[in-house]
């Protein structure tokens, strides 16, 4: 690692650890309150047990979300307090810049993640599992990791901007999907050719299988089939 | 390679009321260069040009034989640099922030730093954010000098620093600069601190430069000429005159004139006015009256 990653390592770690404290206890206090709520009430059968948990687990892909996104905000807050000059006037080229700061972001977000599967794994290992039933703490963490990473990913490419650019390209995203919303439907009228099929293929091979955030879309039980 | 900055025909527009226009500049290596001109002016838009921080619309920057921003990296690597607002993360130490400085240096001298830190009474386990403006000019200073620049481009460097700390400040960067042959761009609308110290001086209005020149040659050769009946014009005349005013206590005329040189008195006695004396301008004087006869060019 050379002393540029340590450096952009330690300013991010800086940066975020009072925001990583709360998130930490949650990623460990969840998975545990989840499996005792689930087994509190009362829910005797293996199906019981499963419903109960289904309702309550949809609480998971929240945390990733905002794990993620909190992590990206952190990663350029500091730079965005002072208008980015320090990291312009850096004598390395700025994609370089961009790319150790996602590094280091991503090398931050292992610790929600480990924080997650100790909790799901202290959870599971001192839960009573109904017969039929396994306990999946290992594949619960590289869940949370994939759907937290994806959050990430987006939010700092938005944040990387200034606050001006950001509003640019979301009022932008928006234009277009109110668009879209509104102009297909009358292209379609007044061409009469089929515009709606390709628009939602895209966007289910975006919400779908292999689309990434199918992530978010599966299952987040911690004791499954 | 004889020059630490060319910019050649350099343009830029910030919305409808700012632009740089045709902007050329040329410091020597090894000069100390004082970028004057008003508040407004455009000194900051161009040192950001300078060091690649905003986007020209024409033009050509090279700092250090390195195109910018084509070679931005290698410019930036032995360009020390003082903002004008302090853009150090606040939330860091003084140590801290002379590490992360360090890591992307490569020259950086961690013993001159110390001897830095310890010269400017900085506190290592302060906070940036929590030091005083005078304490917050010395650390940029400090980071600026002790990653061993071949240039230093300082933008407003004492502004509002009290005279203590602005001593400090200058005595380290002269000290640096006998020392390492450094070149000094140094911007700044504090005219009677850079007549002390620059060698060159370029001045910037309204977003154009109106003079460039050896400070010398730019004081040597603007004066002061008080004359009893002087001629009604001085279209003819082999220097050019920046301003007159009449002078009713004194009944004489006070011309501010360029270009002057003694065997010019014979264009007077010619002219049949009386020249009573001829009076050297300071560095705040001269700004004033090029920064006045620009505007009358101007309007």
């Amino acid at each position: 690692m050379t002393r540029e990653m340590t450096q952009v390592l330690r300013l991010q770690w800086l940066a975020s650890r009072w925001l990583l404290v709360p998130l930490v206890l949650l990623c460990v206090a969840l998975p545990q309150g989840v499996v005792r709520l689930t087994t509190s009430f009362g829910a005797q059968s293996a199906g019981e047990l499963l419903s109960a948990m289904q309702q309550l687990s949809a609480v998971f892909p929240y945390l990733a979300a905002i794990t993620g996104a909190a992590v990206a905000l952190a990663a350029w807050n500091w730079d965005h307090r002072i208008n980015h000059v320090y990291a312009l006037t850096l004598p390395i080229p700025r994609a370089r810049y961009a790319f150790l700061k996602l590094w280091a972001g991503a090398v931050i977000l292992l610790i929600p993640a480990l924080a997650i599967w100790i909790g799901a794994w202290i959870a599971t290992s001192t839960a009573v599992v109904p017969d039929g039933l396994r306990t999946y703490p290992f594949a619960f963490g590289a869940r949370f990791l994939l759907a937290a990473a994806l959050v990430y990913g987006t939010m700092f490419a938005l944040a990387a901007g200034t606050i001006r650019t950001t509003l640019i390209i979301s009022i932008g995203l928006v234009t277009i999907i109110i668009g879209a919303a509104l102009g297909l439907p009358f292209l379609e009228r007044q061409f009469e050719i089929d515009l709606m099929t390709p628009l939602y293929t895209a966007l289910e091979a975006i919400g779908r299988l292999p689309g990434p955030s199918q992530v978010f879309g599966g299952s987040w039980l911690l004791i499954d089939v | 390679m004889s020059n630490a900055i060319e910019v050649r025909g350099l343009q830029y527009r910030a919305g409808r009321s700012f632009s740089l226009r045709d902007v050329s500049l040329t410091v020597p290596r090894g000069s100390i260069y004082g970028f004057l001109g008003p508040n407004g002016a455009g000194k900051t838009t161009t040192v950001r040009l300078l060091l690649g921080m905003a986007r020209r619309e024409a033009g050509t920057v090279s700092v250090l034989g390195h195109e910018v921003p084509g070679e931005l990296p290698q410019a930036l690597a032995a360009t020390g640099y003082v903002p004008e607002r302090p853009h150090i993360y606040p939330s860091l130490r003084v140590d801290e922030a002379m590490r992360c400085h360090a890591a992307f240096h490569r020259r950086w001298d961690a013993d001159w730093a110390g001897r830095l830190q310890r010269m400017f009474e900085l506190p290592g386990d302060r906070r940036v954010g929590r030091l005083s403006k005078g304490e917050t000019g010395k650390l940029m200073m400090l980071l600026a000098l002790a990653q061993r620049p071949g240039l230093l481009i300082l933008d407003e460097p004492t502004d509002g620093l009290d005279p203590m700390v602005r001593r400090d400040v200058l005595t380290a960067l002269l000290d640096y600069v006998s020392e390492a042959g450094a070149t000094v761009f140094i911007s700044s609308h504090l005219v009677h601190e850079l007549e002390r110290m620059c060698d060159w001086v370029g001045v910037l209005d309204h977003g154009r430069m109106i003079a460039e020149m050896p400070i010398e040659v730019l004081k040597g050769g603007i004066k002061r000429i008080r004359l009893a009946a002087p001629p009604t014009n001085g279209h003819h005349a082999p220097f050019e005159v920046l301003s007159r005013a009449h002078d009713p206590l004194a009944s004489c005329e006070s011309w501010v004139v360029r270009g002057w040189s003694d065997p010019m008195m014979s264009y007077f006695d010619t002219a049949g006015a009386t020249v009573r004396d001829v009076v050297d301008l300071d560095l705040e004087e001269v700004f004033v009256e090029l920064l006045r006869s620009g505007r009358e060019v101007k309007a």
